[in-house]
C-alpha cells in the first residue's frame, strides 16, 4: 500500500478541459471519495491515476515513484469499473483469478488458495463456479471486488460501481467495502455523484466541480462548513436553503421579499464581502418551527405546503407570502398542511458566501 | 366481424407461407432433379418431375471433367485467398475503429469505406481491367483475390467493427488494469469474445467471394476460371448441358448452404447490417 | 485457426502509452491503403477517363484523347441507354415493391402464425438457402424453369390447358420473369433479416401492434437498399436473356458491360459508370439521411 501525490494534473480533450490543475495528497491506507455532479472531471481524476489517460500536464506520484508515464499495467493498482468489467466467458472463480494469471508465473495452487482468501472476505464463496450472466446484481458487485482485492494491489480505484443497485443492496455493499478497506488498511480513491454515498464512507471528501476542486475535508468540514456555494448546495439532503441577498443595512440583507436581520456576531463577517451580493444558506436541519415570531430571532413567517415523510422525521416544503419556498425538517406528524407559522434560523448555523455565483467562497 | 377476422388471418398467413415455401423449394428441388437425368429427359412435356432411372453420370462428369473440377480448384483458391486477406485486414481496421475511432476521423471514414461497396462492381472492374493489364494480374489466381477486396474488405471492416463494438472497451481496459499488457488482454479477453463474430465475418466472406461473377468473366478467362464463368459455357452444338450445369450447381452450392446451417445465427446478424447483397 | 495471425499483427500496440498513439493509424491504415488502391485510386482515373476518348484497338483513338462532355452527351442522347433506364425504372420500382412487400409480410407470417421454433428456423434457413446459390446459378436454374418448350412452369400451364408464353421472349415479360429470379433468391433478405432479429413471436408481436411506425422504417430501409442493388444488377440477365430479345431487356449494368467489353469504347464506358455511380451515391446519401433521423427519433 502507499500513500497517492496528484500534483497540478490538467487534462483537456481538444478545447475541453476535463480537469484543471488538480492537487490531492492521499495517505496510505485512506479512502478518499471524489464527488460531483457528471462532468465534473471525477472520473478523469481516478482514470489518470490508473494510467488510462494521459495527463496533459501534472504528475501523479505513488509513495515516492513517479508513476505519469506508466501503462496502468505497470502501476500496480486495481480498480472497480462501473460497468465492473466482468468477463462473460468466465465462470466467477476465473474472473477473479484473473489478475493473478497476468504474469503467468504464478502456481495453480497459490491462485486457487489466494482466490478462496478473497471470496471468503467478499462472500462471494457460494457462487464462485457460476458464469457472470447467472449471477444477481449484487453477487457480481462481490465478484468484482474480489477481482480487484486479490492482488493486493498498492492503489484500489472505484468508479461508481454502486449506481446501478437498489437502495438496501448499496447501503449494504457500501458497509462492506468500508470494513473490508479499514481490514486490510488499503489505499483507496472511490468515485459517486452520490453526495450521500461519498458522506457515508469517505474518511474524506473531495468535492469537485468543473473540473476544479471545489473543497477537501473530512465528511463534517465540507457539511458543517462549505467551503464554497457550490458545496452548500451539492452536499447534503434535503437541499440546503439559499437565499440570493443584496446586503440592505449593516445587518440586513434582502432577496427582494424577505429582509433577513443578522444576528450581530454573525453579520461582522458581511464587511469581507467584496460587493452587494451575497449568499444566505441554511440547511432545512437548522430550521425549527414556531407557531408565533419568536423575538430577538432571524425568522420567516411560511404557510407547510408538502409533507415529505421519512419516518421519524417530516421534511415540510413551506411557501413564503411571496412565493419563495423553504424547506425544514421537524418531527413526523408535528405540522399539517396549510399551517401557517414561523421558520426559525439556527443562528450558529448560517452559512455566507461571497456573491451568488456557484464558485463564490464562504466569508463567515 | 372481430372473431372471423382473427380466425381467419392465421388461417391466410399459413397458407402464404406454404405457398411461399414451395416457391422457394422448388428450384432447389428442380436443381437436384435435373442432375439426376439424362438430357433428353429434360426438355420435356409434360415434365419428368420424379426421374424414373436417376443415374449419377452428370455427377460423374463434373468430378472427372478437368475444365469443372479446375473451375472449382480456382474458385477454392481464390475464395479463401481474397478471404483471408480481407479477414486479417478488415478484422485490425474493425478494431481499430471500434476502439480508436475519433482518431482516425470517427463514424464518417467506417461508414464512407462502407460505401464504396455499394458502387456498381462494374464501375471499379473497368479501370482495374487495364491497371491489372499493366501488372500482368489478368487472368491470375492473386489478381482476382485483389480485386475481390474491393467489395469483401469494406464488409469484413464494417462487420467486425460492429463485433468489437458489442465487447466494452472497459473489458480491455480492467485488464490492463490487473497487469495485463495490450497483446495479452486482447488474446484473454477480445479475442475468445469476438471469436464467434470473426468466424461468421470469414464464412460470409468467403461465400461472397465464392459466387461472384462479373469480375471474374472480365478479368479471368484462359488460365484461372472460376466456376461461374465455367457454366455459360456449358454448351454443346447450341444444345444446352442442363444436368452436367445442374450437376455442378449442386456441388458449388453446397458448400455455401453448409456453412449457412452450421453459423445461421451470426450470418443472419451479419446479412441484417444491410450489406448482403454483392 | 486465426489465433496465429493476431498473434503476428499486435505487437504494434505497445506497452509504453506513447506507442498507443501510432496504433490507430497502424491498424486502420492497411485497409484505408488497400482500399484506395483497389477501389478509390482506379475510380479516380476512370473519372479521368469519362471526359475522354478512347477505344484501344481503333485506329483513331488508340490513346485516351480529351473530348470534354461529349461521352455524357452521347450516352444521354443514346436511346439504347434511355431503354435501359426505363428498363431499370420497371425493374427497380415493380420489383422493390414487390420483394419488399413480399418479403415483410412472410416475415409478419412467420413471427405470427408459426409457434412451433423448429418449424420456424426451419422455415426462415430454407428461404435463405437460395440466396447461397450463385446469382449466375440461380439465373441458370430460372432460364430452366421458364423454357417456352419444356421448362416446368410451361408444363404446368400446359397440364391445366393454359396458354404457355415464351417467358423470356419479350421485354416486360422477360424482365418480370427476371424479377421473379430475382426474388426468388434475395426478396427477403433485408426485411426477413431484420424481422429475424426480433427473436421470439412475442416480442414479434409487440412490436407489429405497438411500434408500426418503426415497421414502416424498416419497409423503407429495406426498399432503398434493394434498390440500390438494382445498380448492380447484371449475373442473371447475363444467362437469362442476355439482354434479349435484341436489346430489350438491358440494364445499366449490363449496357456498361457491352460498350466497355464488346465494343471497347472505354471513355463511353467510364461515363456510364459515373452516371451509375453517382446514381447509387445519391441512393445511399438518400439512406443515410434516412437511416439518421430514424436514429434520432
Amino acid at each position: 500500500m502507499a500513500e497517492v501525490t496528484i500534483d497540478n494534473l490538467t487534462k483537456e480533450y481538444g478545447s475541453i478541459v476535463a480537469t484543471n490543475d488538480i492537487s490531492i495528497d492521499i495517505d496510505d491506507g485512506e479512502l478518499v471519495v471524489l464527488v460531483g455532479p457528471s462532468g465534473c472531471g471525477k472520473t478523469t481524476t481516478l482514470r489518470s491515476i490508473a494510467g488510462l489517460e494521459t495527463p496533459t500536464s501534472g504528475s501523479i506520484h505513488f509513495g515516492d515513484t513517479d508513476v505519469t508515464d506508466r501503462a496502468p499495467q505497470d502501476r500496480d493498482i486495481s480498480m472497480v469499473f462501473q460497468d465492473l468489467a466482468l468477463y462473460p466467458h468466465m465462470t466467477a472463480a476465473e474472473n477473479v483469478a484473473f489478475p493473478l494469471h497476468a504474469d503467468g508465473q504464478q502456481p495453480e495452487t497459490t491462485v486457487r488458495e489466494s482466490v478462496e482468501e478473497v471470496a471468503r472476505a467478499t462472500n462471494c464463496e457460494e457462487f464462485l463456479d457460476k458464469k457472470v450472466v447467472d449471477l444477481s446484481g449484487g453477487q457480481r458487485q462481490r465478484v468484482a471486488l474480489a477481482r480487484a482485492l486479490v492482488r493486493k494491489p498498492e492503489v484500489f480505484l472505484m468508479d461508481e460501481p454502486f449506481s446501478d443497485l437498489d437502495e438496501l443492496l448499496k447501503r449494504q455493499l457500501r458497509a462492506e467495502v468500508v470494513r473490508i478497506q479499514k481490514d486490510l488498511g488499503i489505499t483507496m480513491v472511490h468515485v459517486t455523484h452520490d453526495q450521500e454515498e461519498a458522506m457515508t464512507m469517505g474518511d474524506r471528501l473531495v468535492v469537485m466541480n468543473d473540473g476544479e476542486i471545489a473543497q477537501m475535508g473530512d465528511p463534517d468540514t465540507v457539511f458543517n462548513e462549505p467551503a464554497r456555494l457550490f458545496v452548500a448546495t451539492f452536499i447534503g439532503s434535503p437541499q440546503i436553503n439559499r437565499f440570493d441577498c443584496r446586503i440592505a443595512g449593516d445587518r440586513t440583507l434582502t432577496d427582494g421579499e424577505l429582509e433577513l436581520e443578522l444576528p450581530a456576531d454573525a453579520a461582522d463577517v458581511l464587511d469581507g464581502a467584496t460587493g452587494e451580493a451575497v449568499t444566505l444558506c441554511i440547511r432545512p436541519q437548522h430550521l425549527s418551527w414556531a407557531d408565533e415570531r419568536p423575538a430577538d430571532s432571524l425568522a420567516v413567517p411560511v404557510s407547510v405546503n408538502v409533507i415529505e415523510k421519512i419516518g421519524t422525521e417530516d421534511i415540510v416544503r413551506c411557501r413564503t407570502a411571496g412565493g419563495t419556498e423553504i424547506t425544514g425538517v421537524v418531527p413526523a406528524g408535528a405540522l399539517s398542511f396549510g399551517q401557517e407559522g414561523y421558520l426559525v434560523f439556527d443562528p450558529s448555523q448560517l452559512h455566507l458566501f461571497d456573491g451568488h455565483d456557484e464558485n463564490a467562497p464562504r466569508l463567515n | 366481424m372481430a372473431t372471423t377476422d382473427t380466425r381467419l388471418t392465421p388461417a391466410l398467413g399459413k397458407l402464404f407461407l406454404l405457398i411461399y415455401a414451395v416457391f422457394a423449394a422448388f428450384p432447389i428441388y428442380w436443381t437436384i432433379n435435373t442432375a439426376l437425368k439424362p438430357l433428353e429427359l429434360i426438355n420435356t412435356f409434360p415434365p419428368t418431375f420424379v426421374p424414373t432411372d436417376p443415374s449419377l453420370e452428370a455427377f460423374t462428369w463434373v468430378l472427372t471433367n478437368s475444365r469443372a473440377t479446375g473451375s472449382i480448384i480456382d474458385s477454392l483458391i481464390i475464395a479463401s485467398g481474397t478471404t483471408v486477406l480481407s479477414v486479417l485486414l478488415g478484422a485490425l481496421a474493425g478494431y481499430g475503429f471500434s476502439r480508436y475511432g475519433d482518431d482516425v476521423g470517427g463514424e464518417d471514414v467506417a461508414f464512407w469505406l462502407l460505401s464504396t461497396r455499394m458502387f456498381p462492381p462494374i464501375a471499379v472492374v473497368l479501370p482495374i481491367f487495364f491497371i491489372f493489364g499493366w501488372f500482368n494480374l489478368q487472368d491470375t489466381h492473386i489478381g482476382l483475390i485483389l480485386l475481390y477486396l474491393t467489395f469483401n474488405l469494406p464488409l469484413t471492416t464494417w462487420l467486425m467493427r460492429d463485433f468489437f463494438n458489442k465487447i466494452p472497451y472497459s473489458f480491455e481496459e480492467a485488464a490492463y488494469v490487473d497487469g495485463y499488457s495490450p497483446l495479452r488482454a486482447f488474446r484473454k479477453v477480445v479475442f475468445p469474445l469476438v471469436r464467434p463474430g470473426l468466424i461468421a465475418t470469414t464464412m460470409l466472406s468467403w461465400v461472397f467471394a465464392w459466387n461472384e461473377f462479373i469480375f471474374a468473366l472480365i478479368v479471368t478467362g484462359n488460365d484461372v476460371n472460376p466456376y461461374p464463368t465455367i457454366i455459360p459455357t456449358l454448351i454443346l452444338s447450341n444444345q444446352i448441358l442442363w444436368n452436367q450445369i445442374m450437376a455442378m450447381a449442386v456441388i458449388v452450392t453446397i458448400p455455401p448452404t453448409l456453412i449457412l446451417i452450421a453459423f445461421r445465427k451470426h450470418i443472419i446478424e451479419g446479412m441484417t447490417l444491410g450489406v448482403a447483397e454483392v | 485457426m486465426s489465433t496465429t495471425r493476431w498473434d503476428i499483427s499486435l505487437p504494434v500496440v505497445g506497452d509504453r502509452l506513447a506507442d498507443r498513439e501510432l496504433a490507430p493509424y497502424l491498424l486502420v491504415g492497411p485497409t484505408i491503403v488497400t482500399v484506395f488502391l483497389v477501389t478509390i485510386g482506379p475510380m479516380l482515373w476512370s473519372l479521368w477517363l469519362s471526359f475522354n476518348r478512347w477505344k484501344p484497338g481503333s485506329l483513331a483513338y488508340q490513346e485516351p484523347t480529351f473530348t470534354g462532355v461529349d461521352n455524357f452527351a452521347w450516352l444521354f442522347t443514346n436511346d439504347r441507354f434511355i431503354h435501359s433506364v426505363v428498363n431499370f425504372a420497371y425493374y427497380g420500382g415493380v420489383g422493390v415493391f414487390i420483394q419488399v412487400a413480399l418479403g415483410t409480410l412472410l416475415a409478419l407470417a412467420l413471427y405470427n402464425y408459426v409457434e412451433n421454433q423448429t418449424l420456424r428456423v426451419g422455415l426462415l434457413t430454407l428461404f435463405v438457402v437460395p440466396m447461397m446459390y450463385a446469382p449466375l446459378v440461380a439465373g441458370r436454374m430460372w432460364q430452366l424453369l421458364f423454357l417456352p418448350g419444356g421448362g416446368v412452369v410451361n408444363g404446368f400451364l400446359g397440364i391445366l390447358g393454359l396458354p404457355q408464353p415464351s417467358w423470356l421472349g419479350s421485354r416486360w415479360l422477360g424482365l418480370t420473369s427476371i424479377m421473379v429470379a430475382d426474388t426468388w433468391r434475395a426478396s427477403l433478405s433485408d426485411s426477413l433479416y431484420e424481422a429475424a432479429q426480433v427473436d421470439g413471436a412475442s416480442r414479434w408481436m409487440m412490436f407489429r401492434r405497438i411500434t408500426l411506425p418503426q415497421l414502416r422504417n424498416l419497409i423503407i430501409v429495406a426498399a432503398i437498399l434493394r434498390f440500390m442493388d438494382a445498380y448492380k444488377f447484371f449475373d442473371k440477365l447475363f444467362v437469362m436473356t442476355n439482354g434479349g430479345p435484341g436489346s430489350t431487356t438491358e440494364l445499366p449494368t449490363y449496357f456498361t458491360y457491352l460498350v466497355g467489353f464488346q465494343n471497347f469504347n472505354i471513355g463511353r464506358a467510364a461515363a456510364l459508370t459515373w452516371v451509375l455511380g453517382l446514381g447509387s451515391i445519391i441512393t445511399m446519401m438518400l439512406f443515410w439521411r434516412y437511416m439518421r433521423t430514424v436514429e434520432e427519433v
